[in-house]
């Protein structure tokens, strides 16, 4: 057999650059590693982020393994949040890229657990930042909570997250209602919005769950509260005309925080927290023999107590 | 007027509780797991979660997030009573007493209803009505009325023949008598707060203010139901 020495020689010259830059691949993704063993994750993604594009690396998928473990370290040492912090969004980018191209089974339970845990730090920001809320944080807490979700599916596709979104949701109404009830000075445009806001989100929620108690009970008491707020703005610069249109005002907010209430009573029917509610509603609506029934209904669970 | 007082001080204008009452309500409460929302429950639930998370077990789950469940707080004004104290404002504003009962403080008696007294006293006790200061005066029953000096405006929620005795007692003397009761007007009442598509409205005896040197405002009279 004739061999041509030309195709031989160029046949040797691509597997050796091949072996070549797998090796020098090799190195970078090893020095990094290294780097980053030491705890230095500056350096190690200083060492690999500018090869990474490069021919050799684009589809080697432990090098981009490795550097969605450095970004992700990187954020855990810098402290950043919020939904755009960019060493999370690049970590996430790297990993979700390192799973496509293939890893050792090894490596690969280590990105999931790095995607799990970058997947809860978004969970936990969104949670802190209900549990901290203030007026305008809506959004960054919906956009938390969203990537938290979108790389909850990319992980488990058919995880149901409704109820959890739902949940979020009768949070989120909640920590309205609270702003509410709080004694910061606003204005009356943004309380009008607070309050719709608080509404909105119970309602998402109970669109998501309509049997969650909390959100229907959460749902009649805001709306209820609301118009008891009402009522006590009145003064006695209030001409009479004022009066009876507030008045309205109040009980068209009482009704319907009648029907959630209800709900709520239907679910858990000798809780006692919904038969006050109940008690208190009719009697705000002047109906007194629904009041008194209630109020029977409560004191026959305490006598029995 | 000693004899119409004996229910009126164990009468609840709102659908309040005893203090026992309310200890075994705080109990149940905690016994089916709810609370108002308070930031160290939170925080509790919210540990919680965080320990799940470093321990590896799957959450943020609902199991972890339940221990979020929070219901909120009822306001427990009394709605009724804060909308009679406006109308009753409005009432002494409104209507006109004889010249001679126009001079020194304008005196409105709340007899039997502690919730109402507390919010007219709250919010209009420093308030005037044309030149008299205003006066909120609160009576247990209508016996404690007898030796309190003029009222020009009363205040009650009794019916039937208490009612009347109380109107008979005052019929010579220009006080707006204010009920609530279904009968209120034909028991001597000149105003009477009846329920209108549940909302809180009156009715008003004109005629009757008249014969009493009453003279009951246009405001007043044309938002009356009857």
């Amino acid at each position: 057999m004739k061999i041509d020495i030309r195709s031989f020689l160029l046949a040797c010259v691509v597997v050796s650059a091949s072996l070549c830059s797998s090796l020098w691949a090799q190195s970078e993704v090893d020095r990094a590693t290294e780097l980053g063993r030491s705890g230095d994750w500056t350096a190690a993604k200083q060492a690999l982020r500018p090869v990474l594009n490069t021919p050799a690396y684009q589809t080697n998928g432990r090098a981009w393994f490795v550097m969605g473990f450095i970004h992700k370290e990187l954020h855990k040492s810098t402290g950043e949040f919020g939904s755009d912090a960019p060493e999370r969004l690049e970590a996430i980018t790297c990993l979700q890229r390192a799973m496509q191209l293939g890893m050792n089974p090894t490596d690969r339970a280590v990105a999931v657990e790095a995607m799990d845990f970058l997947s809860r730090s978004y969970f936990r920001e969104a949670i802190g930042m209900v549990e901290g809320f203030t007026w305008g944080s809506t959004d960054e807490i919906q956009a938390l909570y969203g990537r938290y979700e979108a790389l909850e599916m990319s992980l488990n596709p058919t995880k149901d997250l409704a109820p959890q979104r739902s949940d979020l949701s009768r949070y989120l109404g909640q920590a309205h209602a609270m702003l509410l009830e709080s004694e910061s000075p606003r204005s009356s445009a943004e309380l009008k919005a607070i309050f719709e806001a608080a509404i909105g989100h119970y309602g998402d929620a109970l669109k998501g769950n309509p049997n969650d108690y909390a959100a229907q009970y959460n749902l009649a008491i805001t709306l209820y509260n609301e118009g008891v707020r009402k009522l006590k703005r009145i003064n006695h610069e209030t001409s009479m005309f004022e009066l009876m249109e507030i008045q309205d005002g109040c009980i068209d907010l009482f009704e319907r925080a009648l029907s959630p209430m209800q709900a709520a009573h239907a679910q858990q029917p000798n809780r006692l927290e919904t038969l006050k509610g109940l008690m208190t509603l009719h009697y705000a609506l002047s109906q007194k023999t629904a009041s008194d029934a209630y109020r029977a209904q409560i004191e026959q669970i305490l006598g029995n107590r | 007027m000693h004899a119409v007082s004996d229910e009126l001080s164990a009468r609840q204008a709102s659908p309040s509780f005893s203090t026992r009452e309310r200890k075994v309500m705080v109990r149940g409460k905690e016994r089916f797991g709810s609370s108002t929302w308070k930031s160290s429950r939170v925080a509790r639930g919210f540990i919680a979660a965080l320990i799940c998370c470093i321990c590896g077990i799957d959450v943020p789950t609902l199991e972890a997030q339940s221990q979020f469940t929070q219901t909120s707080t009822l306001d427990e004004s009394d709605t009724r009573s804060i909308t009679k104290a406006n109308f009753l404002f409005h009432f002494a504003a409104s209507n006109e007493w004889p010249s001679e009962f126009m001079e020194g403080p304008f005196r409105l008696a709340i007899i039997g209803n502690p919730s109402l007294h507390a919010i007219l006293s709250d919010k209009y006790a420093m308030k005037s009505i044309g030149l008299q200061s205003l006066e909120i005066l609160g009576f247990e029953d209508v016996a404690s009325l007898e030796s309190a000096p003029f009222v020009h405006v009363i205040y009650c929620e009794e019916s039937g023949a208490k009612l009347q005795r109380i109107a008979d007692a005052i019929s010579n003397a220009p006080v707006l008598l204010i009920s609530d009761a279904s009968d209120g007007l034909q028991n001597g009442a000149l105003i009477n707060f009846v329920s209108v598509n549940n909302r809180i409205r009156y009715e008003i005896n004109s005629e009757e203010a008249a014969k009493r040197d009453l003279l009951i405002g246009n405001r007043i009279l044309s938002w009356a139901v009857k």
